[in-house]
């Protein structure tokens, strides 16, 4: 399966409620510049936590001077923003996730560092920055959805194209795959319950 | 009626030799097709281990330049397990004991999974 079409099918699975719509992207657009004019904080905020994280500070170390990996970031934000909400823009999140896996970010750090980002708009996008409650209000649920999809994206990502290189490497069929999950995990489900000493 | 076929050519291939003791045919994703092995054994679990030793056996073969997988030998201090495509789509898989004479067995198993592969 293609990436576009992996994060299709991730983006299908969220329940239509939840799933960033045309309306959200509306919104997004609509606040685009105030977004971007948070840039600045938002870049050294973010770093700011992670520098001070023992997981996470190592990976930006490795992956050159803070300088460079705040680049990435405000070319990320600026990318997430600019739109076209498409397939193509969903495909380019998941591409996201291929490149968390090249440089060692897991998951729960992906996801804990959009939470931050998640607590920290607020302080940014107020009723007087934005124009009103109910429209700041409106943004922040725009971007807990964005959020949403792009951390649902990415960690499917993350599980697909672990599994792929298995696939590459060993020549195993998906079917197969499948089958041997499905064999072992009553025996996985098992193994876990007895660790935690439930039925 | 196919599966019917199948074991009985199974059948035929285990008492051709005392060396084979169990045989099972599964198809190449792992799912068993017939099989006559000793009890105990997980069927689930043996197809899907049988499929993937072959397709790793295939791509080691391919990478390696040592050309099309004729067999994966698997040997253990009780005996050898060896697999062989029957067909595109199928494998056979079978247990032989540990002095089995291996050139006889290739011969036996290779023309039960040329019967085989006709049937699929």
């Amino acid at each position: 399966m293609g990436i576009i079409e992996q994060a299709k099918k991730t983006l299908d699975a969220i329940p239509e409620g939840q799933r960033f719509s045309a309306r959200d992207a509306e919104i997004l657009t609509r606040h685009r510049e105030l977004l971007l004019s948070i840039e600045d904080d938002l870049v050294k905020g973010f770093y700011d936590t992670i520098q001070g994280n023992a997981h996470m500070a190592p990976i930006i170390s490795n992956g050159g001077a803070r300088s460079d990996r705040e680049t990435t970031l405000r070319r990320w934000w600026q990318r997430t923003l600019a739109g076209p909400f498409d397939d193509q823009y969903w495909g380019w999140q998941s591409l996201v996730g291929v490149v968390h896996i090249k440089v060692g970010v897991k998951n729960p750090m992906m996801m804990g560092m959009w939470t931050w980002v998640l607590e920290w708009l607020p302080t940014q996008a107020t009723a007087e920055a934005v124009g009103s409650e109910v429209a700041a209000r409106e943004l922040l649920g725009a971007v807990g959805r964005l959020a949403l999809a792009t951390q649902a994206i990415i960690a499917e990502s993350y599980l697909d194209n672990y599994l792929e290189t298995v696939i590459r490497i060993t020549g195993f069929k998906p079917a197969l795959l499948e089958r041997m999950f499905n064999n072992e995990i009553n025996t996985v489900l098992a193994e876990a319950r007895a660790q935690l000493g439930t039925i | 009626m196919r599966a019917d076929v199948m074991t009985s050519i199974l059948s035929e291939l285990n008492g051709s030799t005392a060396d084979i003791g169990a045989s099972a045919v599964l198809s190449t994703d792992g799912l068993m097709m017939a099989s006559m092995l000793p009890a105990g054994l997980d069927e689930d679990r043996v197809g899907a281990m049988s499929a993937a030793m072959l397709s790793l056996g295939e791509r080691t073969a391919r990478e390696l330049s040592r050309g099309e997988l004729e067999q994966v030998l698997v040997k253990g201090g009780r005996g050898y397990v060896l697999m062989a495509h029957a067909g595109p789509e199928a494998v056979i898989s079978v247990l032989l004991k540990s002095n089995a004479r291996l050139g006889l067995v290739f011969l036996d198993v290779k023309r039960a999974a040329d019967s085989i592969s006709k049937i699929i």
